[in-house]
């Protein structure tokens, strides 16, 4: 039900970490700016994840990240509609 | 109208201005007579350890400005033990007024909340 | 405003140049605006408060982003609000600062509004989502 927002490197900042450690199973997470590079993360790539993972488009291509199949990949519309279908949105930068 | 306002304080204090810029936004929200709730947690802990003397850095004590929420009619202030814990931080080392609490406990706070800040 | 539409603030706490906040900030703005949402309120706090700069020259052939906030909020009749307490420290102050103060100069640019936590406390209140970037 809340929607976490990722800005930071997983490689160089704990924000993803003290995320993880009160993410529920029906929270989502949306990695955007540097946050992108979590797609290779093992953090993120642990297949008991319940919760879901998105990551904005514009900040993977930039980095010229590849898809995962762990998460999908969303425009900024979809961002805000995301945001809407969660009760609130907390951010971790 | 009444918002569930909770703010997460996960930096240290002093090194940045962070822990200052959430305490403002606490303060001001309670003045506007909101439902505040306040975590300390990963490095936000720091903020709350006693015998903080900032006086050579001229800044203002951190640890002093928390103590005065009790003033502002703050009362669930609450820090993380998990967080505690890694940085051997013990109880007795803590300002008075904040409540430990565990993961259960923050994601209750979390689902309760209307808005979610985090400095 | 349409009568479908959510309301939205923003909360920005990162500087202009140094950090991407204010590129994705500005990206979640317009894609809520043009699904039409309302955008109450764009508050800037901290470092950020220093996008109110009016003498920021971008180089002329990158994107002006100062002006891309000023646009989108002439555009769209958006509430733009800089922190007074983060602005006035970091040099951004209007004319009634400047005269209270007797400071230097009044750099803040027009268009945005210098005000207090309060301003931000209500966005709080009166939106369905609070977004920080």
């Amino acid at each position: 039900m809340n929607l976490h927002l990722i800005f930071s490197s997983p490689f160089s900042s704990s924000s993803l970490k003290e995320c993880l450690a009160i993410i529920q199973p029906k929270d989502a997470i949306v990695l955007l700016e540097d946050g992108v590079y979590a797609i290779q993360h093992p953090d993120l790539s642990n297949t008991s994840i319940q919760f879901k993972c998105f990551a904005v488009t514009a900040d993977t291509d930039a980095r010229g990240l590849t898809k995962s199949n762990n998460l999908t990949c969303i425009t900024y519309d979809e961002l805000v509609d995301l945001t809407l279908e969660y009760q609130k949105t907390i951010s971790w930068r | 109208m009444k918002k569930n306002i909770l703010v997460i304080l996960r930096s240290a204090p002093y090194g940045t201005s962070k822990a200052r810029d959430a305490i403002d936004l606490i303060l001001t929200s309670a003045a506007y007579d909101q439902d505040i709730h306040v975590l300390f947690s990963h490095d936000g802990v720091f903020q709350i350890v006693e015998n903080q003397a900032p006086q050579a850095l001229e800044l203002k004590r951190i640890s002093s400005l928390i103590s005065a929420f009790e003033m502002y009619d703050i009362e669930n202030v609450f820090c993380d033990s998990t967080s505690l814990t890694e940085r051997n931080i013990s109880l007795n080392q803590l300002i008075n007024g904040i409540r430990p609490i565990d993961q259960t406990e923050i994601a209750t706070l979390i689902n309760n909340a209307d808005t979610v800040l985090s400095f | 405003m349409s009568k479908h539409g959510k309301t939205f603030s923003l909360l920005v706490t990162s500087p202009p140049w140094s950090s991407q906040a204010h590129i994705t900030a500005l990206n979640f703005a317009k894609s809520l605006i043009q699904k039409n949402h309302h955008l109450y309120r764009v508050f800037f706090y901290s470092d950020a408060t220093t996008v109110g700069i009016n003498s920021s020259v971008p180089p002329q052939d990158e994107f002006n982003l100062p002006q891309a906030w000023l646009d989108l909020s002439k555009q769209h009749n958006i509430d733009l609000v800089i922190c007074i307490s983060a602005g006035i420290k970091r040099g951004i102050l209007n004319t009634a600062e400047q005269d209270r103060y007797s400071a230097a100069s009044a750099p803040m640019t027009e268009g945005y509004e210098l005000s207090g936590l309060g301003q931000l406390v209500d966005a709080i209140i009166q939106s369905d989502r609070v977004i920080t970037f």
